[in-house]
């Protein structure tokens, strides 16, 4: 299986621990376009995990709207309120996380034609059903940093064009929110900041993950996840 | 916080010509299956049938040999009849009267002879003129014979003074073996 990252200002495959493409690109298309020229390199056949960056695939909370009673009004108002919400344009896909529709519930949106335009490039050189999952790179990030710290309540994961902030006590979301462009660590930093004071959050604790695709040193993993090389974890 | 199981991926559908022929596969499969149930249900049918037949015939056997046992118990009047008739049949009359016939002693005369050819057994009565004669008499009878076949059962003198007794003789066990 190889990890695909998608985002607008970098692109990079990686293979466990290995990391075999990472290129600067200008946009979302000229990811498209590598991604397309190094699938049709590539002889054998593939199977994908596709990860978007925060800036294509942005976080919101969907709080209850009163009237709603199942599951489908709720996705049918999550994604009439994603542009709103994320600043996306156009039509979005939008997953929206399971629970009572009377509840705040944390949503994740990309726009439709992102999406298209992500199947359109994998169809022209390889199987249709090569790409097994698409996800935010930062959902990857708080699925094995939650199963190293449990007790977790605070998450920002800082890529190449974007900054996200994942906040709450125990299981619930209070925050979730993404900053972009952000494009270096000291605007990462310096928003980081930010958002925690002015989303009234008081954490006790939490994680910094950076992915940095285009970094040339090789460090060893600190978490066990997709895209690990490409992973810095600080606090 | 919690994990996220984020997935924009189109949802992998099974390829439908594989699914259809493994439903024909096991369609048929059931088929055959429930043809064979069906067979062996018949076939055990025949052998329980078969079973019960094998069991009216032990019943049956059973019977009649307890019949026959039954039978063999209750000797019907006939048979005893016939031993009767074959003791009758087979007595040795001859012998009886050569035994008799042979022995002649003076003042010893046989009067009468009762033979009951189905028990074996012979009574005589004897006129006789002393005791000595009478004793001789009968050791003359006996004579040849292993064991004494004959015996005196009683002798009296007449009491009206004819000089005469009469006595009584008896022999019994005669069989056929005896001729």
């Amino acid at each position: 299986v190889h990890d695909v990252y998608l985002g607008t200002r970098a692109i990079a495959v990686c293979q466990g621990e290995r990391r075999i493409l990472a290129q600067a690109v200008t946009g979302y298309a000229v990811a498209l376009a590598n991604l397309r020229e190094w699938l049709a390199a590539t002889p054998t056949r593939l199977r994908l995990r596709v990860w978007l960056s925060g800036s294509l695939c942005r976080p919101f909370l969907v709080t209850p709207v009163p009237g709603i009673r199942s599951t489908a009004e709720m996705q049918r108002v999550a994604e009439a309120l994603a542009p709103q919400l994320t600043g996306l344009d156009g039509d979005c896909r939008v997953w929206v996380d399971n629970g009572e529709p009377q509840n705040t519930r944390i949503a994740a949106a990309v726009q439709q034609a992102s999406l298209d335009a992500l199947h359109r490039a994998v169809e022209e050189v390889a199987a249709k059903d090569c790409v097994l999952t698409i996800a935010p790179w930062w959902s990857e990030l708080l699925r094995a940093a939650l199963r190293r710290e449990p007790a977790l309540s605070a998450l920002a994961a800082q890529d190449c064009d974007s900054l996200t902030l994942l906040a709450g006590r125990g299981t619930g979301f209070e925050v979730a929110v993404t900053l972009t462009p952000v494009t270096d660590r000291d605007t990462a930093d310096a928003a980081l900041a930010r958002l925690l004071v002015s989303a009234h959050v008081t954490v006790d604790e939490y994680l910094v993950g950076r992915l940095a695709p285009l970094r040339e040193d090789a460090v060893t993993a600190p978490l066990q996840l997709a895209l690990a090389p490409l992973l810095e974890l600080s606090r | 916080v919690k994990p996220l199981r984020v997935d924009f991926a189109p949802k992998r559908r099974l390829p439908r010509r594989p699914l259809f022929a493994l439903a024909i596969a096991f369609s048929l499969l059931a088929l055959q299956q429930g043809w064979e149930a069906m067979k062996l249900q018949r076939r055990l049918r025949d052998v329980e049938r078969e079973v019960l037949d094998l069991s009216a015939d032990i019943d049956r056997a059973t019977r009649a040999r307890l019949a026959a046992a039954e039978a063999k118990r209750s000797e019907p009047l006939y048979a005893r009849d016939a031993r009767a008739m074959a003791k009758i049949a087979g007595f040795p009359l001859n012998r009886v009267l050569a035994s008799l016939e042979a022995t002649r002693v003076q003042g010893v005369k046989l009067t009468t002879l009762r033979v009951s050819a189905t028990d074996g057994d012979v009574e005589g009565e004897l006129e006789f003129t002393d005791q000595e004669s009478l004793m001789h008499y009968v050791d003359g009878i006996n004579a040849g014979e292993l064991k004494p076949r004959w015996r005196l059962m009683q002798a009296q003198m007449d009491s009206s003074g004819t000089g005469k007794g009469i006595a009584s003789i008896a022999s019994s066990h005669w069989e056929a073996s005896d001729r």
